[in-house]
């Protein structure tokens, strides 16, 4: 076990390495830079500028750089927000993101699983028929619809809870933007649930155990909930990865300080040490999920080795 | 002599039809998987079910147990309709008739061990029993169907097809049960296991002094271990006799065919 994970965060370095190569070129690739204006700026400030920021250097020196400081865990200082490094941009924004979007795949996770065991042991009935038309919607509407008329409903027009702001976390604060986060997940998630469920339901080891007697509901928690929460816990972790670094639409509709914004602000802007820095975020992330998904499907599964 | 045996399960008229289109337009076909079958089950015989493949030997398995619903027709259980029977009656009637299925490794839940696989039942049935009497019971067990104890926190996939339905088994007869329904039991296994999956029934039998119906589409098997015979063909019984009686003068002629296609130890000199 321990040598299987040593292995694959060993395995993870080489990978980082070619995302971060990869995310380098390419910014520096695209038109334009971080410091191109519509006014031009005097040639000796520019110059200045290009200094302070080693752009002058050839690319590959200031790929070494950046390596360099990373190694000692710096993300450098970011080009546009002034006076912030890439370390203290995602310091301050990523609890509010990690906030929400653990949260949101928690309940997701269990509200999703619930409805789509519930709709395939009722399969073909009007619960089975409400759960999926409800999901089909929620997988449909996008979230910037769905959260403006949440906001709109509970914030304006029912008036009890908070339509923006982060409030310094408060739970009435969080309310609104994991329910628009979490919507289509548990949409998506219930309909997995509900076709997984199904699957294993018809094999032949259900049968055997419901020819031993046992009751349909210890069936289900017992043998199938192993078996069908497989395909789910694939899902996640990516879809945790990409909750947890945040959601731009959501976080720019609830006013909330996330780390959402930047990858695509930074992108736009040209900020190339912020875009390398959560895109180094987001892979890292993603690879340690995908790590806790393939021992959580070995402890699901045994016939799966690791 | 099996005339005087008491009547445990009695089949009337069993029917299942599914209803299915072959296209979107076509009219709907009405699929007569079983067709109005009759039977009685004798205590302490073995009754062999025997056929060719989607003559709907399965089917009259699964219907007898109550584990697909019926069209029509009644199945008795010592003089009760199993239709009237309320949910702690019909765990009662799945601790007394119990089946071993065709596939040994499907059947298996592939996450559980080999031990709590047949400790499952015991755990349902039987609460009182303390993990130490359990564990001396599958103990016990386990010898009886052959199997090592070493396998006890084995997975399935870890054993042999002869092994899971020895598996299979053990964790079938474990309640004590007075009905095994054996459905095609060996049809998954190579020639030499099936001969000692078959002895070993043949042993339980005498043991836990059991009523077995035994599905075959293998009239060899069907001679070596029936007293009774059930030639079925598409959903209808063609004969129900006895099985020496059945083998010296068949007289349908599709058990006919039957009988002559079994193969011959002795290849026939042409």
């Amino acid at each position: 076990m321990i040598k299987f994970i040593t292995k694959r965060l060993l395995i993870a370095i080489p990978t980082l390495l070619i995302i971060i190569a990869f995310g380098f070129i390419m910014m520096r690739v695209a038109p334009g830079g971080p410091f191109t204006n519509e006014r031009a700026l005097p040639p000796e400030i520019e110059r200045n500028i290009q200094e302070a920021y080693n752009l002058n250097k050839p690319l590959y020196e200031q790929f070494f750089i950046y390596i360099k400081n990373l190694s000692v865990g710096d993300f450098g200082p970011s080009f546009k927000y002034k006076d912030f490094t890439v370390n203290e941009l995602i310091i301050s924004g990523l609890p509010v993101s990690a906030t929400l979007g653990l949260s949101s795949i928690i309940i997701s996770l269990f509200l999703g699983s619930f409805l789509g065991i519930i709709a395939a042991v009722k399969r073909n009935t009007y619960f089975d028929y409400s759960v999926m038309s409800v999901s089909l919607v929620g997988i449909c509407v996008p979230s910037f619809v769905m959260a403006p008329i949440l906001s709109l409903f509970f914030g304006l027009y029912l008036g009890i809870l908070p339509t923006s702001g982060w409030n310094g976390g408060s739970i009435l604060n969080l309310i609104l933007p994991i329910t628009a986060l979490s919507l289509p997940q548990i949409a998506v998630i219930s309909r997995m649930m509900r076709a997984s469920t199904i699957e294993v339901l018809n094999s032949n080891f259900i049968r055997t155990a419901r020819s031993k007697g046992l009751k349909s509901s210890y069936i289900i928690r017992k043998h199938v909930i192993r078996a069908s929460i497989l395909p789910i816990i694939e899902y996640l972790a990516p879809a945790s990865a990409g909750l947890m670094t945040g959601s731009i639409i959501v976080e720019q509709i609830f006013g909330l300080p996330g780390i959402g914004r930047y990858f695509v602000v930074g992108a736009l802007q040209r900020d190339y040490t912020l875009v390398s820095g959560v895109m180094i975020l987001y892979a890292s992330l993603l690879i340690i999920l995908i790590l806790i998904t393939d021992i959580l499907r070995a402890y699901l599964d045994p016939r799966v080795k690791i | 002599m099996k005339n005087e045996a008491t009547n445990i399960l009695t089949v009337d008229n069993l029917k299942l039809h599914y209803s299915s289109a072959k296209g979107f337009f076509s009219k709907k076909e009405i699929v007569k998987a079983v067709d109005d079958i009759s039977f009685n089950l004798l205590e302490g015989e073995t009754l062999g079910i025997v056929g060719e493949s989607g003559s709907g030997k399965s089917s009259i398995c699964r219907l007898v147990l109550n584990l697909i619903s019926k069209s029509s027709g009644k199945i008795t259980w010592f003089d009760k309709d199993l239709d009237t029977f309320n949910k702690k009656q019909m765990k009662e009637f799945r601790r007394k008739v119990q089946i071993i299925f065709q596939d040994p490794y499907g059947s298996l839940d592939p996450r559980m061990t080999i031990g709590s696989i047949i400790k499952e039942p015991l755990d349902i049935f039987n609460k009182k029993f303390l993990k130490k009497e359990k564990e001396k019971i599958i103990t016990e067990l386990m010898n009886d169907v052959g199997l090592s104890n070493e396998l006890f926190n084995r997975y399935p996939h870890e054993l042999s097809g002869g092994q899971c339905q020895r598996v299979g088994i053990a964790r079938a007869i474990i309640n004590k049960p007075s009905v095994l329904i054996c459905d095609e039991p060996v049809s998954a296994l190579d020639l030499s296991i099936q001969a000692q999956i078959l002895d070993l029934l043949k042993n339980l039998k005498n043991k836990y002094s059991l009523t077995l119906v035994f599905v075959s589409h293998d009239l060899s098997v069907i001679k070596s271990i029936c007293d009774n015979v059930i030639v079925l063909r598409s959903g209808k019984i063609v004969e129900n006799r006895e099985v020496n009686d059945l083998f010296r003068n068949p007289e349908n002629e599709y058990t006919k065919k039957l009988i002559s296609s079994v193969p011959s130890p002795i290849p026939l000199k042409r």
